[in-house]
């Protein structure tokens, strides 16, 4: 009994993680794009060509974000095929799926702007 | 435990046998009765401090809607001399912060704390005192801030206060500091409401009320205040720094001194834009609540609405600075945040989607209540729509600041809030009140209501395309608006005159009692509606559907005959059953505490503190915080009642333990919450650190030329931290055994103490021999913030230390009764990890940046 509380305790959790890993991306893609303009300025700038280094670690980001989405969704498809005698196990499997879609979607409408604005700062 | 439960169920039906026990049921009458006359001002329960709490955020709306109608009626005509420039800047600054912080927050965690304990098969919520307390602080604290128009000392800032308009330089008095102060008291109320919600929904259901069967306000509920802990901190953090700004000319936001004004508005708009959604989300999950009743069939689509309500609530994270398109920021950023903005319309749709089908799958009674949702529909929904444009960065920009914008955000918290609260207001009477509100004056209602609101709002839209800018308190004849500023001000009064409709009929009908209501009217399928009195149903039903009263037509009968869980109170005391957090299985039975004038006092003086700092009477404040933190340690003096109770009968042949320490028991969750918002806020603090680096590096030293604090400093700080990290940990296992003396105990808690103290002593001598002082520019500013911030940490811990080495010495504290010490052991370790990253962000930072 003890058992299955903490095994829901932790899926209740896995559910929130879709979301969470679109705001780790998103605020970390917010991070880069101002860490990229700041660094390019100056007489000296650290970066010369802001656009092209933020493009490509936002494309990083967005990867390792869809990656990290992709392996939740496993345990998600997981959660259902084997939670089907218990309610819980099944309506927190259907939470994390529809999450981590939602968040999918979310991370790639959000990276978009990185392929179609054509200036960074 | 749960297992010898569902075994009782199964062999006899019923957990307990009848007849009950003679005495019972008037036993727990006798614990849960309200105390009267003055002492009626200590009562904790939630349907009266529910009530109450609602009852005042209706007031401040009406009042926040007497300025709104004042503004009208001085913008209906060109060149109109009604009001002065003066008086319409302070009034629109009151109308949007009395609606925003006094009503529209306030109101939607008072409909938790009067309908959750119920809703969820509780007696009470588990920390009723902070609940009173939450609500007191909010009273007094609102009625000084609103009583400052009167006394010609209100805000003229806007309800957003964006720097440098408010330094003490533009808006000089005390104005600006009775937004700053009060509403930063307002905002700690909103948190301790914020964390009972948290517990109370996942800790206090009735039995079998699994997460799968949780009712969609609870679960809104659950989502507002998750958001509330995540966002409100961010404004605390702002209003802290614009206040030692104005006090101190630490230069926070002064750009001559490498600050920023737009670092205000980063942080205002992280907590304001997640605000539109802690207002609407609860809103969204009435509607849920109640479309189904009217419509007699089960919400369709349960799990997408909940998968909305979570998804929404991460979501409007990523959304501040759709806010602020017009402020220059590059181009890829704002793309950002346009995109977020738009990516959260589809959790926001998918709910009204599932509206939708719930009307058509059953036959809708076109009651006022289902009126208002209809309402709410179509208005919330053109809101959404103009939101969408609004999120668009180039339409944004040739709307900012201009009354579309206004049309827009009223659209969205009017339709979205305010309808559905007259909706509940309708729905849920019956469950507090002798008598229905009036069917046919409510249609009235609506009507003028409805109508009035899109006559007021709609041509705003208009305004606002022609270009008419917000806060103009007139406009000259020649450009215009006049007549579609005069529909407008036609309509406002036409919602006014509904509004008054409503308030008649509440004060001609509306009779608050918790015995003889008129019960279950509207065939409604979850618990609030099962034969309440002051200590919620007689007995608590386990709960094996999302509509129990509709799965079990007899169910209120049952319960009311007391044959389910805790019929009485077996502890002699106030109590409710506590349960798992996502099965809802029952754990132990949460002892609830007794009325009392601490909490009350405690609100009253800390609302002193804050009128006295407002004025700047820096000793009476240090009274005040000092008659405030006495009562707060004795309301805190017997909330850890022990185990002396041992195990109790909740049931024919299940006990469950009356105490539980650790992650089980209910005082470790609290402190858990409590420092997520304390990570909450210092996170705010780092955002706001490397903020003004980018923004301004060059005042950041670089070792090469500017004198630092050495680093030895720094390094015996973070000793003297972890060695006091040590020592609590090391007395934590000293506590002796219930009966015996343990001497090294408060010895060690001393120790640990004054290590502490230790550490941010060096700390700040290290910064002061270096020559930095805090007005100078805006790095030297953050360095003392940060200690200040770790300042009110320590200084917290020290009274925490000296109260467990009280309770240790009065005999009220030993391993088996360690409540007290195992919420300091926590916040200890909190303080140590924040302690630490303190100390390499503002000593080694500098470090890697100037090298």
């Amino acid at each position: 009994m003890q058992n299955r509380r903490s095994r829901h305790v932790w899926e209740f959790v896995e559910t929130l993680l879709g979301p969470i890993i679109y705001l780790g991306f998103f605020g970390l893609s917010y991070f880069v794009a101002t860490l990229g303009c700041v660094l390019s300025r100056g007489n000296e700038p650290m970066i010369a060509d802001p656009q092209t280094t933020v493009r490509i670690a936002v494309l990083v980001l967005t990867f390792l974000a869809l990656a990290m989405i992709a392996r939740l969704t496993k345990n998600g498809v997981r959660l259902l095929s084997q939670g089907r005698d218990d309610r819980e196990d099944t309506f927190l499997g259907m939470l994390t799926l529809a999450l981590a879609a939602l968040s999918a979607l979310a991370i790639i409408w959000t990276a978009l702007p990185v392929a179609t604005v054509q200036q960074s700062c | 435990m749960a297992e010898e439960a569902t075994s009782a169920v199964a062999s006899s039906g019923y957990p307990n046998k009848l007849p009950r026990p003679p005495g019972e049921l008037e036993a727990l009458q006798k614990a849960w009765e309200a105390p009267r006359g003055w002492r009626s001002l200590t009562d904790i329960n939630n349907t009266r401090v529910g009530v109450w709490y609602v009852g005042t955020a209706f007031v401040f709306f009406l009042l926040g809607g007497i300025l709104a109608l004042l503004m009208r009626l001085q913008l209906a005509v060109p060149s109109n001399t009604f009001l002065s420039q003066e008086a319409y800047n302070q009034i629109f600054t009151m109308h949007g912060s009395v609606m925003m912080f006094l009503f529209a927050v306030p109101v939607v965690e008072a409909l938790g704390v009067l309908l959750l304990p119920q809703m969820l098969g509780a007696r009470d919520l588990p920390f009723p005192r902070l609940t009173a307390f939450a609500y007191w602080a909010y009273a007094i604290g609102g009625t000084a801030f609103f009583l400052s128009l009167f006394l010609d000392l209100a805000p003229s800032g806007g309800w957003f206060m964006y720097p440098p308009l408010t330094n003490s330089e533009f808006s000089p008095g005390y104005g600006a500091d009775f937004w700053l102060l009060g509403i930063g008291f307002i905002e700690i109320s909103a948190i301790a409401g914020a964390i009972e919600i948290i517990i109370g929904v996942l800790r206090t259901r009735a039995a079998g009320m699994a997460l799968s069967r949780m009712p969609i306000f609870a679960w809104s509920m659950l989502v507002l205040a998750g958001i509330v802990m995540v966002a409100f901190p961010s404004l605390i953090l702002a209003t802290m720094m614009l206040e030692l700004e104005r006090a101190f000319g630490w230069p926070f936001f002064n750009s001559t001194r490498g600050g920023d004004p737009l670092l205000w508005q980063h942080l205002f708009w992280f907590f304001g834009h997640p605000e539109v959604y802690i207002i609407f989300l609860p809103a969204a999950g009435a509607v849920s609540m109640i479309l189904p009743t009217m419509a007699g069939v089960p919400l369709v689509g349960y799990s997408l609405i909940v998968i909305a309500l979570v998804a929404t609530g991460f979501f409007s994270f990523g959304l501040w600075v759709h806010h602020m398109f017009a402020t220059g920021l590059p181009a890829l950023s704002q793309s950002f945040f346009s995109a977020a903005s738009m990516a959260v319309s589809l959790p926001s749709g998918i709910q009204v989607f599932s509206w939708i089908a719930t009307i058509a799958a059953g036959r809708l009674k076109l009651t006022v209540a289902s009126l208002f949702i209809l309402g709410f529909i179509f208005i919330f929904v053109l809101g959404g729509l103009t939101g969408v444009m609004v999120a668009m960065v180039p339409f944004d920009q040739q709307v900012h600041d201009t009354y579309f914008v206004v049309a827009h955000f009223h659209y969205v918290l009017i339709g979205g809030m305010v309808f559905p609260l007259f909706a509940s207001i309708y729905y849920w009477t019956p469950v507090f009140s002798r008598h229905q509100l009036s069917e046919k004056l409510g249609k009235w209602a609506f009507g003028l209501m409805f109508i009035g609101f899109n006559v007021a709002f709609f041509p705003m839209h208009l305004t606002g395309l022609m270009g008419m800018p917000r806060r103009v308190y007139t406009y000259p004849a020649e450009v215009g608006w006049g007549t579609l500023n005069m529909i407008s001000t036609v309509g406002s009064v036409a919602v006014a005159a509904g509004v008054l409709l409503v308030c008649y009929d509440l004060l001609r009908r509306y009779r608050i009692t918790s015995k003889e209501t008129i019960g279950n009217i509207w065939n409604a399928g979850t618990l609030e509606w099962l034969p309440n009195d002051t200590y919620g149903s007689r007995s608590t039903p386990i709960v094996t559907s999302r509509y129990p009263l509709w799965n079990d037509p007899k169910l209120a009968q049952d319960v009311e005959a007391g044959r389910y869980y805790l019929p009485g109170n077996p502890t002699g005391g106030r109590e409710t059953l506590a349960t798992s957090a996502i099965d809802g299985e029952p754990e132990f039975v949460m002892r609830l505490p007794k009325p009392g004038w601490p909490h009350v006092l405690a609100a009253v003086f800390v609302a002193f503190m804050f009128l006295s700092l407002t004025v700047s009477l820096i000793i009476p404040a240090a009274i005040f915080a000092a008659l405030a933190v006495s009562s707060i340690l004795v309301w805190l003096w017997d909330t850890d009642p022990g185990p002396d109770k041992g195990l109790v009968e909740i049931a024919d042949g299940v006990r469950l333990p009356t105490y539980n320490t650790g992650p089980q028991s209910i005082s470790w969750w609290a402190m858990v919450l409590l420092m997520v918002v304390g990570a909450a806020l210092y996170l705010a603090y780092v955002f706001s650190y490397f903020y003004l680096w980018t923004v301004s590096p060059q005042v950041w030293p670089n070792p090469k030329f500017r004198e630092i604090s050495h680093v030895g400093w720094a390094i015996a700080a973070g000793v003297l931290l972890v060695a006091s990290g040590v020592f609590i940990h090391l007395a934590r296992h000293l506590l002796p055994e219930p009966g015996a003396r343990q001497i090294g105990f408060p010895a060690m808690v001393a120790a640990a103490a004054a290590l502490l103290v230790g550490s941010l002593a060096v700390d700040f001598k290290s910064q002061l021999d270096a020559g930095l002082m805090p007005s100078r520019d805006s790095y030297s500013a953050m360095t003392y913030l940060a200690i200040a911030l770790q300042g009110l940490l320590v200084l917290t811990l020290v009274i925490g230390a000296g109260f467990v080495i009280a309770r240790y010495v009065a005999g009220k504290l030993d391993a088996a009764r360690r409540l007290s010490m195992q919420t300091l052991y926590l916040l200890w370790v909190y303080a140590v990890g924040q302690g630490l990253f303190g100390l390499l962000l503002t000593r080694g930072f500098p470090r890697l940046v100037g090298e």
